[in-house]
Parts: structure tokens; C-alpha cells; sequence
């Protein structure tokens, strides 16, 4: 039993419990104070935690997500080092069982969670959606962290599958109440879309399981991850691919992304920091923790095919965004894109690849919820994230804001020194040198592909650039509603800016957690 | 006689009745047609009870329900068809469809 | 305030870099090892850093140019200094992690650094639209030779097994790895100096502020190709058929640059297309594949950096005084002298580049070129034919250099013989031609905060060509004179009646741009939108589709009510005899 990581999550939803309960007169700062406390306070315990299980320990010799096998090192078993871990039987008829622990791929996804709710809290403490209610609001974030962070320590399947759901509504919630103002009808649609999508690959996913149960006759990851369903056709096969086509709903993989773009483009600044900073991962992070260690034959078979939807996913998206016109929708696309590198990562079953793929997992959920805060931030003073409404010249109107926003750019398109670098480097070299059972040449011909993504990637972001921030001053002036950055929106994004040079500068503290070796 | 002979008939009324309750317009000839395939269905239950013999007396005592049971529908029925009469004006089967599920309006159907 | 604290720091950092280059002057080539992350059999990085001669040479080069546009920029720049100075910093940093690494991934961190600061100085007057399109095209162009780099990184680096600058070329390789590993990294140098195909970018980088034009695009970014080269020589001698590739390209690019610059009608332009060729120069020196090329490449690299940083430096005076770089602006100060008699340190200096970047004998760039040629020439002898393309095209381009040096000279500063407005040329671009001479009392020279750093690249122009010891081949010194001789001539007769013929192909350098931009932006431009539509119309449609079907469907269901107690009755009958009809055939 880890008191500390059910406390994780049993505190955020308490409180959000207790502000539901306050009377409802209850102004927006006391509500976000509330929620930056205990957001703080989940942030410092997945601190710790962290720092727990990772202390050099006597007798544990090597600290990896995934067990070293006895045969060729290119394939990765799936052996589970689970750290704070809770096993007790929950529903016995069901062969349920309630199984949480951490280790090294799914701690700093948790702390990553914990920190984009903490600065979201700290951004509501003084800019909240006009809708008001941000006693629900911040409540509602709070659910969500429990749920992401319950999916990212169940050990469980059908755990995992409940967490899975927790999230998704309250963020229908999210975005239909505190959307877009402008668009009541475009709000709702997009948010029942994502709502019924993710729903359906839930349930195909949830197939999938059942069927790895009657192959395995267990639920439990540590058991699956010791004793893999072997064999690359049949039974394994279908639940790999049915569980393959409910995460990548989550992912979102082309031609299943269409949600995103809408999802993200009505929901409010918050929301869409934790769409795109926390609620992406889980699509692929429940492929690193199911598909590839429970079935990995299988998951060989559908790898090229994986591969195939993620580089078309790197150049639809990419190209979508050359012709955005609207800036959340414009980052939506880039998610779009950063996704399908992370699925060929994925896809490539080799150490590089996985490594990359988990760590442009991190630099994603950093850049682009500073990305998202950024847009968010421009559309308040804007009234609109129209690009053509927007206007030019945003060094001269809103300096520092337009400085944020090409350095987060920059970020965002792979620039060496920063974060996305390590990720998408180490998918290329992953792509270049797959896993042995995976044809290689399908792989080189992708790598080159997703590079050829990587410069789409470069020209719309400058096309961006170029034409929000730059441009002639004097046909843009400056309205005065529009001031730069303010004292709170700099403590807000201050963490990500850090982050994102130290883990371009600094890849060794997350990369010596996934050698895979 | 054989046992055919009373099967014969009760399936014949059978059939009318059938006929009857499917084709028939008028709400109380329904009736009169439903009571019709409920007697045949004694003829039936007597026809068997005299040609196989058993201690229970099975048969007879199945009729007297069937009896008892038409009776009380009978009843339920014509109070239906007499409140029937009295809202529509007519007794007509194929013009009372009050549980028809309309299209809706189109009311901006935004799902 | 800030703007300050920026400077000086700028300042002091060069001067640093300079000083250790001196430090490690002399001293034992040697590396750096620290503890790095290991990931599967194949990825390292760690880290590391070696020196050694290349280092300390490139050290020298980088130190001392930047801190003669760190001083020069603080006479030039106005607008914006915190962040300019901030980025051009950040820049030298950059190139020096290039210099000193020792693993492949710090390399390419501070190679690709160096590619983002060019594209945020260029894009420093961004309320220009010149600017903003330079900057976006330089940096997108750059990148896909980046990730031709990284492809060659990765190849080079898996097949030695080893992702170390020192390791490299130890262990044995499969020659195709080998070969494609080059190659590819040659895609990214050819990309990141500007080499044909690839060479558009910088003539279009002219926007950006003159010192950073100095730095960035004349002595630092662009000459990193031909280090990485020299870097990994002992790789690249092993790929035959990449030294042959890198030939044919430079000798290519040497030509069509040269000719570009000879057609070229403003101050900058000539400059980076003379960019162009003199690296090219340095490439052919390298594709050689000898220790003499090498050695000659190296040292046209550092007379280049010296000569052509003051170029771009004493451009950015006439910038920063006459207000503009064109030809037909400045020539109509030609009448009475004004630029040479009111800024006279700077036609003295530019005059000496020009001398050294034409080769004239006694400047740095003559015993620079020489040595290439030199290089070459003992190749040839030695029976390569790389060796006579490669002797040839110098040769040739050492005849076009002149033209267009003495041309420059003589449009910007002196007055033509014919008289104004006969003859055309200039005139149909100049919309002014029939106007007095502008009024020239405000020419002042600039502060010795811009003049110091001249002087310093000037003396540089001519004593570094002392540098190497002077060994000449008379033969060579000779032919090359001859061959000036033979460029600038026709440079001098038609300046002399007051003509500059300027054909169209070369005004439009070629065709480059326009194929480029019907190749590849507007099909691109094209399938974003095909991109855009198909998720609205096709993938959309689906999904919408989806939606629609279970309505469809819900009406279809609906018509089933009818309301009617007969058609309910009626299926109940006809289900209850189809059930007890299945049953019986089951049952039997």
C-alpha cells in the first residue's frame, strides 16, 4: 500500500468534492486559491515521489521501465519494476484487481500532470473565461488530474480502462461551458465529438482487453508483462489491433485526429493546455505500458502499418497547418503532427525509438502548453484567434508576448538546444535501426519522410511567425486593450520556458531512466 | 369419432378468427374475432382431453380458464373500444393511430 | 541599460574566445570524456570536447571576427540592441560548441543554434518585407540540408558505432554506409554554405544588418561547412565518390556564382554571391583529397573571413551613411568624390578587400587563391582528373573575381568618363536619373567604434597572407596575376564608356529562385489546402456521415410505428409462426 500515491489522488478529488460544496456565491479567487493549493500540493508529492523512486535503493541494481531479457536486445520485454505499488483485490468476479505503481516511464508523465494542473490553477488565480464559475471549473480540472494520473499508475487493465474514462467528462464540461464565447453551437459540437469518439475507441479498446483476458486469463500488467500473449495472428492479433485503434483515437493518429483540431480550438485557454499537454499522452503512453509489452508479436505484425498512419499523420498535419487561418486550431495541427512522430517512435520497437517517443512525450506536453497558454493569451486581448483579425506586427504591439511565441515555436519545431529535439532525433535513429523482426527499408523510407515532415514542420511555424509577429508596424497599431505580458501570465510560463532549454540542454536526467539496454 | 374431426373445426375457427383480428376494421368485430380464436382454442383443449384421458382432467380444466380469462378480456376490451367511440367518434381500428412516432419538426436538429 | 549589459558581455565574451585561442595555441591536440547517456547499442551523447590545430584555428577566426562586429555593432545598431546583441552572443556560442565538440549530436546542436540566429538576425528589420522573406527562406533552406545532416550523422555514426568526432573513421565501415553517410552529410554542408542547389538563401539574406551579414554569412556560419569537412577529413579521403560529388558542386557553384556576382547591381548582393564562390574555392580545395588541399582550404578560409568581413562591414558604412547599397544610388555621389573624399578610412579599407578578394599580389586573398591552385595542380600532375576540373574552374573564377571586384570598385567610387544618362547604364532602374547630385555635406565618417574594426580586418587583409610562411610557385603567382589581369580589364573598358550589360539570365541568376518556387511552394501550397479540404471534406465527411446514419437509421426504425394495432398484431403472428416453425425444424 503507497499511501502517497493514492493520496495523489484522493486530494484532488476531495477538494474538488469540498468546492462543490461551498455555497455558491463563492468568488473565483478563493476557488483558485483552492485549487492552486492542493494542485501545489499533488505537484510537491509527485516530487517526492519521484525523488523516491529513484534514490539509489540497496541491492536494486538498475532503475529501467522495462526488464532486460535473456535473448536479443532489440525487442523490448515488458517486465514491470512497479515502485509504490497497491494490490488488493477489488472486484474478485471480475478478476479486477486494484493495482497501482509507478515506475520510470509513467513518473514524470505524472509529474508533467501535476505541474500543467498547478499552473493552470496559478493562470486562474487572475484569468478566468468570461463564463465565470470557476469554482466548477477548477473543480472539474482537479477530476481530471485524478483521472490522468490514475491512468498513468493503474497496473491494471480494466483500471486503466476506468481512469481512461474518468477524463473524458469533465472535459466535454470544459470545453462546452467555458469554450469559446462566440460559437455556442461550433462549442458543442466539438466537444460532443470528442466525446463520442474517444468513447468508441474506449470500447473497441475495452474489447481488446477482454480478449487478452481470455488469452491470458489475467488482467494484470505484471503478470502480462512477465508472460506475454504470444503468437502474431489470431486472437492476439485482433486485440492488438483493436486496442491499437481505441489508443489511437486518444493519440490522436490520422485519419482519427479529427476531433482535435475542434476539441481544441473552442475549448478555453486551461483546457486546452491539459487537451494537449496531458490528456494526449494517455493514447500513447497506453501503448508503450499495454500494446507493446502484453503483445508483442502481434503489435511486430501491426508496427509497419502504425508506422504508415503516423508519417501520413506528420505530413497531413503539418500541411493542414500551412493553410490554418485560425491560431489554436494552427497548434491543434502541430499536436497532430508531434503525435505521429511519437507513433513512429513507438512503431520502430527499438530502444532509440521508444526512448524518443517517451521523451518527446515530455517535451510535447511542455512546448505545446506553452504554446496553447500563448494562443489563449493572444486570443483574450484579441477577442479572437482569427489570424486575419489578429493583424501583424506583434514584436511592436505586444513585444514580449511575440518574443515567448518564437522561442516556443522554435521549441516546437525540433531546434536542437531545446526540448523537442531529443524526441524527434531519437525516433529518426530509431526508424533508421528498427526492431529486428520489422522491416527495414519500410522504416528508412518513413524516416526520410518524417524529416521531410520536419522542414513542413519549420515552414509553418514560420509562416506563423512571420505573419503574426512580424510586419509592418504602421499599418497594425496597437489597441489598448492589448498589453504585454503580465505578472501572473510570467509566473505561469516561466516553469515551461525553463524546462524546455534544460531538457534541450540536459537530456540526461530523463534519457539514463530509458536505456533500454 | 376421430379425433380429426374437432381439430378440423377448431383450426377452421382458428383461422376465421385469425382472419379476423388482422383484417377486420371495426374495433368490435376485432373483439368478436379475438373471442373466436380463444373458442376454438377450448375446442381444442376438449377435443384432447376427450381423446387422451388422464386423472387431471387437464383439458376441461384449461378450457374453464380460457373461459374465465375471455370473459374478463372481453370486458377490458369494449370498456377500451366503448372510450374509443367516445374520443374519435368511430370505432375504426385503422384510423386510430394516436401512437404514431412523428418525424420531428425540424427544429434545428443540431445533435 | 540592458542594452549595455548586452554589449559588454558580447564584447567580452569574443575577446574571451580570442584569448583561448591563444591559451591553446601550441598545446597537444586532446579530449574531454564526461559521463554521457547511453540508449540501446548505438546512440551516445555526452558532453565532450576536443582541440587541436583546426580548433585553435577556427577559435582565432570566430573570436576575433565577432568581436569586431560585437564593437562594430555598437556604432551600427539602434533599434532592438539587447536582442540583437543577445542573439549574436548566442550565435558565437553556438559556433563554438561546433568548434570544440567532440560528439556528433553537440555538433549538430550548435550547428542548427547557428541556423536559428541567422534566421532571428536577419530577420532583425523585420517591418521589412525583404527581410522577413530572407530570413524564413534561409532558414527552411538550411534545415532540409540539416536533415540531410542528421540522416548522415546517423548513418556515419551506426556504422562506426560510435557517435564520436575522435572515434570516427577508426573502425572499419561498409563502404556503401560510408559512402551514403557522406554524402549526406555533405547535403547538410552544402545546405548550410550555400552551395548549388542550395544556394539561393544567401544572396536573399542581404536584409539583414551588414555586421551580422559580416559574421554570420561571410566568416562564421557559412565557413562551418568547410570545418566539418576538415573535421572529418580522414573520413571523407576514405569516400571517394563524395569528394568526386563535392567537385563537381563546387566547381559548379564557384562558376555560377561568380557570374551572379558579375550581374549583381547592389553593394551586398555582390558581396554574398562572392560569398558563394570563395567557399566553393575552399570546397574544391577540399574534394581534392590531399593534405595541401586541405591546408589550402583552411587558409582561404582564414584570409576570407578576414577580407570579406571587412567588405560587409565597409558596406554597412555606405548603408549606414548614404542610406542604401544599391549601385545606382551610390554612383550618383561618383560626381565629385564624395564617398572617397568624406569617408576615406573606408574606400582606403574596402579598396584593400577588394584587392585581397581579387587577388592581387602582396594581399592575403593572392596567396590564399594561390594555394588552392597549387593544391591543385600537384593533384593534377599526380594524374587526377578532379585535379584538372578542379585547376581549371579556380582559374577561371579567379578571371571572373577580378571582374566584378574592380567593377564594384569602380561604380561606387569613381566618376564614369561617359557622361550620366548616356548609354542606359542603371538608368531603367533609376527612376531619378535626371536628378542633381543628392546632397552629400551630411556624409560623415563613422565613429571609431565602426572605423577600429576595419583597420583591424584590413591589416588582417594583407599581413595574413604572411601567415602561412610564404612559399610561392612563381609559375602559379604568375598565371594568376595574368588571369586578374585578363578579369579586370574588361571591367575597367566597359565602366569606362559607361556601360554594364547585364544579361537576363544572370539577372535572374539562372532561374533558381522562380524553379524552386514552382517545384516545390506552390505544390505544397497546393496540397495544404488539398490537406485542409480533405479533413473537412473527406475524413469530416465520415465522421459526419456517422452522425447522419444513425438518424437515418433512427427514422428508418421509426417507420415501424405505425400506431396501427393490426401491422403490430400482424408481426407479432407472423414471428410467433415463424419461431414455432424454426423450433419444429430444430427440434426434428
Amino acid at each position: 500500500m503507497s499511501v502517497l500515491l493514492i493520496a495523489l489522488m484522493a486530494v484532488p478529488a476531495l477538494a474538488a468534492a469540498i468546492l462543490w460544496a461551498l455555497p455558491a456565491g463563492t468568488g473565483d479567487r478563493v476557488a483558485a486559491i483552492v485549487g492552486s493549493v492542493v494542485s501545489g500540493l499533488v505537484l510537491v508529492g509527485s516530487a517526492v515521489l519521484w525523488w523516491d523512486l529513484v534514490r539509489p535503493r540497496a541491492g536494486s541494481a538498475v532503475l529501467v521501465g522495462y526488464g532486460l531479457g535473456d535473448e536479443a536486445p532489440r525487442t523490448l520485454p515488458g517486465r514491470i519494476y512497479a515502485h509504490a505499488e497497491t494490490d488488493v483485490s477489488w472486484i474478485s468476479a471480475l478478476d479486477v484487481r486494484f493495482h497501482l505503481g509507478i515506475d520510470t516511464i509513467s513518473m514524470p508523465l505524472i509529474a508533467l500532470t501535476a505541474l500543467l494542473v498547478f499552473l493552470c490553477c496559478l493562470y486562474s488565480l487572475r484569468i478566468t473565461p468570461r463564463a465565470g464559475r470557476t469554482r466548477s471549473l477548477i473543480a472539474l480540472l482537479l477530476i481530471i488530474e485524478v483521472g490522468v494520473i490514475g491512468t498513468f499508475s493503474a497496473l491494471d487493465l480494466v483500471l486503466f480502462f476506468l481512469f481512461f474514462e474518468v477524463v473524458l467528462i469533465p472535459m466535454w464540461l470544459v470545453i462546452d461551458i467555458w469554450g469559446d464565447e462566440h460559437d455556442r453551437v461550433g462549442r458543442r459540437r466539438a466537444a460532443t465529438t470528442f466525446v463520442l469518439m474517444t468513447v468508441l475507441g474506449s470500447a473497441v479498446m475495452l474489447l481488446g482487453f477482454l480478449l487478452v483476458h481470455r488469452q491470458a486469463g489475467t488482467f494484470d500488467l505484471e503478470v502480462l508483462g512477465a508472460n506475454p500473449v504470444a503468437g502474431g495472428h489470431g486472437i492476439a492479433l485482433i486485440a492488438a489491433i483493436l486496442i491499437a485503434v481505441g489508443l489511437a483515437v486518444k493519440m490522436p493518429l490520422w485519419p482519427l485526429h479529427i476531433w482535435l483540431p475542434d476539441a481544441h480550438a473552442k475549448a478555453p485557454t486551461v483546457g486546452s493546455v491539459l487537451l494537449a499537454g496531458v490528456l494526449l499522452k494517455l493514447g500513447s503512453y497506453g501503448m508503450i505500458r499495454i500494446l507493446l509489452p502484453v503483445l508483442p508479436d502481434a503489435t511486430a505484425t501491426i508496427a509497419p502499418y502504425l508506422a504508415g498512419f503516423s508519417t501520413v499523420a506528420i505530413i497531413a498535419g503539418s500541411l493542414a497547418c500551412l493553410a490554418q487561418t485560425d491560431l489554436k486550431r494552427l497548434i491543434a495541427y502541430s499536436s497532430v503532427g508531434h503525435m505521429g512522430f511519437i507513433g513512429l517512435g513507438i512503431a520502430t520497437m527499438s530502444p532509440e525509438g521508444l526512448a524518443g517517443a517517451l521523451y518527446a512525450n515530455i517535451a510535447h506536453g511542455i512546448i505545446t502548453g506553452l504554446l496553447f497558454f500563448l494562443a489563449g493569451a493572444i486570443k483574450d486581448r484579441h477577442d479572437t484567434s482569427d489570424l486575419r483579425a489578429i493583424g501583424r506586427a506583434l514584436y511592436a504591439r505586444l513585444p514580449r508576448i511575440g518574443g515567448l511565441l518564437t522561442f516556443a515555436c522554435l521549441a516546437s519545431l525540433g531546434l536542437p538546444g531545446l526540448a523537442g529535439f531529443w524526441g524527434e532525433m531519437l525516433i529518426l535513429l530509431g526508424a533508421y535501426h528498427p526492431g529486428d523482426s520489422l522491416p527495414r527499408t519500410t522504416f528508412v523510407v518513413l524516416m526520410v519522410i518524417a524529416g521531410l515532415g520536419a522542414v513542413l514542420t519549420a515552414a509553418y511555424f514560420l509562416q506563423l511567425i512571420r505573419r503574426l509577429c512580424q510586419g509592418d508596424p504602421v499599418e497594425h497599431p496597437a489597441t489598448a486593450f492589448a498589453v504585454d505580458v503580465s505578472r501572473i501570465e510570467l509566473i505561469t510560463w516561466t516553469p515551461l520556458v525553463v524546462l524546455t532549454v534544460l531538457l534541450g540542454l540536459w537530456p540526461f536526467t530523463l534519457l539514463d531512466y530509458w536505456t533500454f539496454s | 369419432m376421430p379425433i380429426v374431426v374437432p381439430l378440423l373445426l377448431a383450426v377452421a375457427l382458428f383461422c376465421i378468427g385469425v382472419y379476423g383480428v388482422l383484417a377486420r376494421r371495426n374495433a368490435i368485430t376485432l373483439l368478436m374475432s379475438f373471442e373466436l380464436m380463444l373458442n376454438a382454442v377450448n375446442i381444442n383443449l376438449v377435443a384432447f382431453d376427450a381423446w387422451h384421458v388422464d386423472g387431471l382432467a387437464t383439458g376441461q380444466t384449461l378450457a374453464v380458464f380460457v373461459i374465465t380469462i375471455a370473459a374478463a378480456e372481453i370486458g377490458l376490451g369494449l370498456a377500451i373500444v366503448l372510450l374509443l367511440f367516445r374520443g374519435h367518434g368511430h370505432v375504426d381500428a385503422d384510423a386510430a393511430r394516436d401512437l404514431l412516432e412523428q418525424d420531428p419538426v425540424e427544429k434545428g436538429v443540431e445533435q | 541599460m540592458i542594452a549595455t549589459a548586452w554589449r559588454v558581455v558580447g564584447v567580452g565574451f569574443s575577446l574571451l574566445v580570442v584569448l583561448a585561442a591563444a591559451l591553446l595555441y601550441g598545446v597537444d591536440p586532446q579530449q574531454t570524456t564526461s559521463a554521457g547517456s547511453m540508449i540501446g547499442q548505438d546512440f551516445w551523447f555526452s558532453y565532450e570536447f576536443r582541440t587541436d590545430d583546426l580548433t585553435v584555428l577556427m577559435l582565432a577566426v570566430v573570436g576575433v571576427v565577432s568581436a569586431c562586429v560585437q564593437v562594430y555593432s555598437i556604432g551600427y545598431v539602434r533599434e532592438r540592441v539587447a536582442s540583437y546583441t543577445a542573439i549574436v552572443t548566442l550565435f558565437t556560442a553556438a559556433m563554438i560548441a561546433v568548434v570544440i565538440a567532440d560528439n556528433l549530436f553537440l555538433l549538430l546542436i550548435g550547428w542548427e543554434v547557428m541556423g536559428a540566429c541567422s534566421y532571428l538576425l536577419i530577420g532583425h528589420y523585420w517591418e521589412r518585407s525583404d527581410a522577413r522573406a530572407g530570413a524564413v527562406k534561409a532558414f527552411l533552406m538550411t534545415r532540409l540540408g540539416d536533415v540531410g545532416f542528421l540522416f548522415g550523422i546517423f548513418v556515419l555514426g551506426v556504422g562506426y558505432h560510435t557517435f564520436r568526432i575522435s572515434e570516427l573513421g577508426d573502425g572499419p565501415i561498409e563502404p556503401h554506409l560510408l559512402t551514403a553517410g557522406t554524402l549526406l552529410l555533405l547535403v547538410g554542408v552544402i545546405g548550410k554554405s550555400a552551395q548549388v542547389p542550395l544556394q539561393t538563401w544567401l544572396p536573399d539574406a542581404m536584409p539583414g544588418p551588414s555586421p551580422v551579414s559580416a559574421l554570420i554569412h561571410a566568416a562564421t556560419m557559412v565557413a562551418a561547412g568547410v570545418f566539418l569537412i576538415a573535421r572529418l577529413y580522414d573520413v571523407f579521403v576514405a569516400a571517394e565518390t563524395t569528394l568526386t560529388v563535392l567537385a563537381v558542386v563546387a566547381c559548379v557553384t564557384m562558376l555560377v556564382a561568380a557570374f551572379c556576382a558579375m550581374a549583381a547591381v547592389e553593394v551586398k548582393r555582390v558581396l554574398a554571391w562572392s560569398t558563394v564562390s570563395q567557399l566553393a574555392i575552399m570546397f574544391a580545395g577540399l574534394s581534392l583529397g590531399t593534405d595541401d588541399g586541405r591546408h589550402a582550404a583552411l587558409f582561404h578560409l582564414l584570409t576570407h573571413a578576414a577580407f570579406k568581413g571587412l567588405l560587409f562591414l565597409c558596406a554597412g558604412v555606405l548603408l549606414h551613411q548614404v542610406g542604401s547599397a544599391a549601385f545606382v544610388v551610390l554612383r550618383r555621389y561618383t560626381r565629385r568624390g564624395a564617398l572617397r573624399k568624406r569617408l576615406p578610412v573606408t574606400f582606403v579599407t574596402m579598396t584593400i578587400g577588394l584587392a585581397a578578394l581579387a587577388g592581387v599580389p602582396g594581399f592575403a586573398g593572392f596567396f590564399s587563391k594561390d594555394s588552392v591552385i597549387e593544391a591543385a595542380w600537384h593533384h593534377a600532375r599526380d594524374g587526377s582528373a578532379i585535379g584538372w576540373v578542379v585547376l581549371v574552374s579556380v582559374c577561371l573564377t579567379a578571371a571572373l573575381t577580378a571582374f566584378y571586384c574592380v567593377r564594384l570598385w569602380l561604380w561606387v567610387f569613381f566618376r564614369t568618363p561617359a557622361l550620366a544618362g548616356a548609354l542606359g547604364a542603371f538608368e531603367d532602374d533609376d527612376p531619378m536619373a535626371d536628378l542633381e547630385e543628392p546632397d552629400s555635406s551630411k556624409l560623415r565618417e563613422g565613429s571609431w567604434l565602426m572605423l577600429a574594426p576595419l583597420i583591424l580586418l584590413a591589416i588582417g587583409a594583407i599581413g595574413l597572407g604572411y601567415a602561412d610562411g610564404v612559399h610561392l610557385n612563381w609559375v602559379v603567382a604568375l598565371g594568376t596575376t595574368v588571369l586578374a589581369v585578363f578579369g579586370a580589364l574588361p571591367a575597367y573598358s566597359l565602366w569606362q564608356r559607361g556601360a554594364d550589360p547585364r544579361p537576363v539570365f544572370l539577372e535572374r541568376e539562372f532561374g533558381f529562385d522562380s524553379a524552386y518556387g514552382r517545384a516545390f511552394v506552390v505544390p505544397v501550397q497546393w496540397l495544404a489546402r488539398l490537406a485542409v479540404g480533405g479533413d473537412r471534406d473527406v475524413i469530416g465527411g465520415y465522421v459526419r456521415a456517422t452522425g447522419r446514419a444513425g438518424v437515418l437509421a433512427s427514422a428508418g426504425f421509426r417507420k415501424l410505428q405505425t400506431g396501427n394495432v393490426q401491422t403490430y398484431l400482424t408481426a407479432a403472428v407472423v414471428g410467433a409462426v415463424a419461431l414455432a416453425i424454426l423450433a419444429g425444424v430444430i427440434g426434428s
